[in-house]
């Protein structure tokens, strides 16, 4: 049962009161109706410096300053940081255009007409080869490879049905997934290669190998990696294998970078998905992806551009990933899929929804808000900063906020 | 219309923004701004950890970026209401080298909403 009943912690959406009078009125108002995401809290931010910049001695302001305490911009500041930071944006948005423009062949639509290379209907055929296998699982045939420019880094195919129903196992979000599972197991199997080498490696980097070791670690071979041209290209300096020692840590302990068999093996499924393609002859050993693209993909290189190619296109969900993902810069796609596409559906998604039986759904905002707005406002002001150059953030301001998420 | 003009933006309230409000960028880059006409100038923008901007007399420094714009354009600029197409298409506005630090500049103070791990274990060592 539906309710407008406001609970204790919501937070309402542009419907606050305050209205002070006079002059401060059309400021304060403005900043107020800014939508409650970063982006409008920004813009607020802005909206009350300068308020503050102007009208410093008012009593009426002192809430609002309070509210938005990195607005006090003084009153020798002409401009704030959101200011500086929209100005930027905007040019960034102009520039941005420029270049759609200039580069309008590489999209790929339902406009005829599409830039399409001799590589892509590789791909392609490859992909809807793999479908077959899909299918036979009694799947809705769909397969996915995702490539970094001619070379394959992962293989997915849609498994949503069989042998479980499970809605995000389709061949995009298994290909994800599958990238995922070859990157960490090439970050372990660089840690065995530089053990094997006389390299040192701590306690806990040995303990988990061993697991790891004992679960199959070394029997995906796929990467092909290569002792002499990793050490070339500095694969085992000590940096990189602390790095490997720190992320594989992190990796192990989450648990979800690996999938295993019920004997606890690893490599079950992605391996034999990524073979059947080779076998299929889609690709072969020498259009693997090496070492060096997973790790610029894993450093989050912006200049790596990964293309993922699937036989039917991708629905809402696995779109959006792909767009999420952030390293996704081309789609390309067979077959349009009418009714569950996250393209074809755009306009008419409800009426094709709710016809195939599907459970209703709704978006709602700003239900126990009030208390995740201040905290995810502190985070992206005071950790965030840090974390997106790779700078660990101060430990005492991660433990107090970690605490009062946790409390919250 | 902004009345900060390119001599106290990048004089007076870049250097304070940069030094107060906990910029960051991972790129290590220059980018040089000319603004022709009154208040007008070159100056340095240098994308490093921390960035800082400084003021340049000759012409002979280079950037990886170059944004040449008016004076009259850097208010729109400012503003926000920069028309970029139609500037660059009129000559108004020209920008040469790499385009993606543009992106970087704005991003500097960026508080993305994708960002979901928090990586406390490690950064508590």
């Amino acid at each position: 049962m539906k309710s407008s009943k406001k609970h204790p912690g919501d937070t309402q959406l542009v419907t606050h009161t305050l209205k002070p009078s006079d002059k401060l009125s059309g400021k304060i108002e403005s900043a107020l109706s800014q939508k409650r995401t970063a982006e409008g809290l920004s813009e607020a931010k802005g909206l009350v410096a300068a308020a503050l910049d102007e009208f410093a001695a008012d009593p009426r302001l002192k809430p609002l300053a309070a509210a938005f305490p990195e607005a006090k911009g003084g009153a020798s500041a002409l401009l704030s940081a959101a200011q500086v930071k929209t100005a930027f944006k905007k040019l960034a948005e102009g520039v941005k255009r420029l270049q759609t423009a200039a580069q309008g062949a590489e999209r790929v639509s339902h406009q005829e007409g599409a830039e399409v290379s001799a590589f892509d209907r590789k791909m392609m055929k490859g992909v809807i080869r793999l479908c077959g296998v899909s299918f036979s699982e009694l799947n809705t045939p769909a397969a996915t490879i995702i490539t970094a420019g001619d070379k394959i880094v992962a293989v997915g195919m849609n498994r949503a049905y069989n042998p479980l129903p499970e809605y995000d196992r389709h061949g995009e979000m298994e290909a994800l997934r599958a990238l995922k599972q070859r990157t960490y197991t090439g970050i372990a199997q660089i840690l065995v290669l530089h053990r094997q080498r006389g390299g040192a490696l701590s306690p806990r980097s040995q303990e988990i190998l061993k697991k790891l070791e004992a679960q199959g670690l070394m029997k995906d071979q796929s990467l092909g990696l290569n002792p002499a041209k990793l050490e070339k290209q500095g694969f085992f300096s000590a940096a990189k294998i602390e790095k490997y020692e720190r992320q594989l840590d992190a990796a192990v302990k989450e648990g979800s970078c690996f999938q295993r068999d019920e004997d606890g093996n690893l490599h079950g499924r992605p391996q034999q998905v990524f073979e059947t393609a080779m076998s299929q002859g889609t690709f072969g050993a020498k259009d693997v992806a090496d070492w060096e693209v997973f790790d610029r993909l894993h450093s989050r290189d912006p200049t790596m551009k990964l293309a993922l190619y699937t036989s039917l296109e991708p629905c809402g969900m696995c779109l959006q990933n792909c767009t999420s993902h952030g390293q996704i810069g081309r789609v390309v796609y067979g077959a349009r899929d009418e009714f569950g596409g996250g393209i074809s559906t755009l306009e008419k998604y409800p009426e094709a929804y709710f016809s195939m039986g599907r459970v209703p759904y709704e978006l709602v905002g700003g239900v126990e808000g009030e208390k995740a707005q201040v905290l995810y406002d502190k985070f992206f002001n005071e950790v965030y900063p840090y974390v997106r150059v790779d700078e660990d953030p101060p430990p005492e301001v991660l433990k107090a906020l970690a605490k009062e998420f946790a409390q919250a | 219309m902004s009345t900060v003009t390119a001599t106290q933006f990048f004089d007076q309230e870049l250097p304070r923004l940069f030094s107060e409000k906990k910029a960051r960028t991972k790129r290590n880059a220059d980018v040089i701004f000319e603004v022709a006409g009154p208040s007008g100038g070159r100056w340095r923008v240098r994308l490093a950890q921390p960035p800082e901007v400084s003021s340049l007399s000759a012409h002979d420094e280079t950037g990886d970026l170059l944004i040449r714009m008016d004076a009259s354009e850097f208010s729109s600029f400012l503003d926000g209401t920069l028309d970029v197409v139609q500037a660059v298409d009129e000559g108004r506005l020209a920008l040469a080298g790499d385009l993606s630090l543009v992106e970087e500049l704005a991003e500097m103070w960026s508080t993305p909403k994708s960002w979901l791990s928090l990586r406390v274990e490690e950064s508590g060592k």
